[in-house]
């Protein structure tokens, strides 16, 4: 029996081994594997995760992406993989030529890519264009930033807003609302905090209020969140509680009891100087 | 065994020229997208980096700004800029890509100018310079810190111009 189990623990072993390697072989190789053998796709897929291995934007990495787009020109990734650091780096003529070939072969997959950096480009007639094209004809029901943190939604919704259309952003971020009551776990850290300036902007102050308070029920750190309050406060005359909710702002934008700010909602974004401006008057 | 010795060798010598014919192309880009190599003709002999091979972009650092008052101080200095008169309305970025040294000291400028549909356009020379000079004066650079030593960095502001004025500083 000790030797059955031996035997079995065995083939056990055997058997994850095998596993862990094919897992580590397939997803080492991303999904390759999807295109045909001996493809264009397949070997520009192969020199891609290559190019990965080196640092992002190193000349070694662009080399491979240049062999991998020569072989493959159909494969989309390598386009927008060979972008990601002319963006970064503020060369946004060549980012966007080669990320405009990704969306030519896979405007799902790369629309949401190009839209971010319009909007933080400010071009944004170009972000709505894109993000429109992803929601309704390509029916994208959740996406996010490259980072992760923000669903493409709300940088639609401020596009809209800096154009002049706020309605129209409010619109959007209640789109994305009813799509967390299918999953209200994907609900991002910044959605009410985001609907909430869409309704100040719109002057729906009562309305700001409620999503300003739901957002501090998600993060009470945040220190635009208490700004933006002190301001429907000050609107209603009520400048006592006005200003307790600029010093709020001002010591979570010091850092104090773990507060925060940050600098992702472009014209929306709150500066200290913004905060003292408004304790001083 | 001394002829599969000699097909090994082969085969070695076979890869290694392989891998060395796979990337030949030395000159078409810089160590890494977006750095400035030194060009005589352009740049200030004075500037010296600190140790370029390892300069990185500005967003490796926690602070996205890297200046002192942020990006607040930075903007607040362009507001005070008196651009030049001109004839023609012009509308488009221009982005000025620098180096700022582990001493916080900033050189080799470089100018890119788009259009709004991202294509290559020429704004008006005493227009555009007037801009330059006001980003060359900037002294609030603040030297990155990455694991407890100052670095050399790439950073760059791309000023979104509608009809001959700057209406945003980015990033």
């Amino acid at each position: 029996m000790v030797r059955l189990n031996m035997w079995y623990y065995k083939y056990l072993c055997l058997l994850l081994f095998v596993f862990i390697g094919n897992v580590n072989f397939l997803f080492g190789q991303g999904n390759c594997l999807i295109y045909p053998e001996d493809s264009g796709e397949r070997k520009a897929c192969e020199l891609s995760y290559r190019a990965l291995e080196h640092r992002q934007g190193s000349k070694e990495s662009q080399l491979l992406f240049d062999e991998a787009i020569k072989i493959g020109p159909k494969y989309a990734w390598a386009y927008y993989q060979k972008s990601v650091p002319f963006f970064k780096r503020g060369l946004f003529a060549e980012g966007i030529s080669l990320i405009n070939k990704a969306i030519e072969l896979e405007p799902w997959n790369y629309l949401y890519y190009r839209a971010y950096w319009y909007f933080y480009n400010r071009s944004y007639g170009y972000c709505i264009k894109d993000l429109e094209e992803l929601y309704t004809v390509h029916e994208e029901s959740y996406t996010t930033t490259p980072g992760g943190d923000l669903e493409m939604r709300l940088l639609l919704a401020m596009a809209h807003a800096q154009s002049g259309d706020v309605p129209k952003g409010i619109y959007w971020m209640q789109h994305l609302m009813e799509r967390y009551e299918q999953e209200p776990q994907l609900k991002g850290l910044y959605d009410h905090f985001c609907l909430g300036v869409l309704y100040y902007k719109n002057n729906q102050f009562d309305l700001a209020e409620v999503e300003f308070e739901k957002q501090l029920t998600v993060d009470d750190k945040f220190a635009d969140t208490y700004y933006y309050l002190g301001l429907i406060k000050a609107k209603a005359a009520n400048n006592t509680l006005a200003q307790d909710y600029f010093k709020q702002a001002l010591a979570k934008m010091n850092g104090e009891n773990g507060g925060y700010s940050r600098n992702s909602f472009e014209a929306f974004n709150i500066y200290k100087e913004d905060v003292e401006k408004m304790l001083n008057d | 065994m001394t002829n599969y010795m000699k097909y090994l060798y082969l085969i070695f010598i076979l890869l290694l020229f392989h891998a060395c014919m796979g990337i030949t192309d030395t000159s078409k880009y810089p160590r890494h997208v977006g750095d400035i190599p030194f060009d005589s003709q352009l740049d200030d002999v004075n500037f010296e980096p600190c140790n370029e091979k390892k300069a990185l972009t500005h967003y490796r650092f926690g602070d996205p700004d890297l200046y002192e008052g942020e990006k607040y101080m930075i903007v607040h200095e362009f507001d005070n800029l008196v651009l030049p008169e001109m004839d023609s309305l012009q509308s488009g970025y221009i982005t000025i890509r620098f180096m700022v040294n582990c001493n916080g000291q900033t050189g080799r400028f470089r100018v890119e100018q788009l259009d709004f549909d991202y294509k290559d356009m020429r704004f008006n020379e005493a227009f555009l310079n007037s801009i330059l000079a006001k980003t060359v004066s900037l002294n609030g650079w603040i030297p990155a810190i990455r694991d407890n030593k100052p670095h050399d960095y790439y950073k760059y502001l791309t000023f979104k111009i509608i009809d001959n004025k700057i209406v945003d500083i980015l990033p």
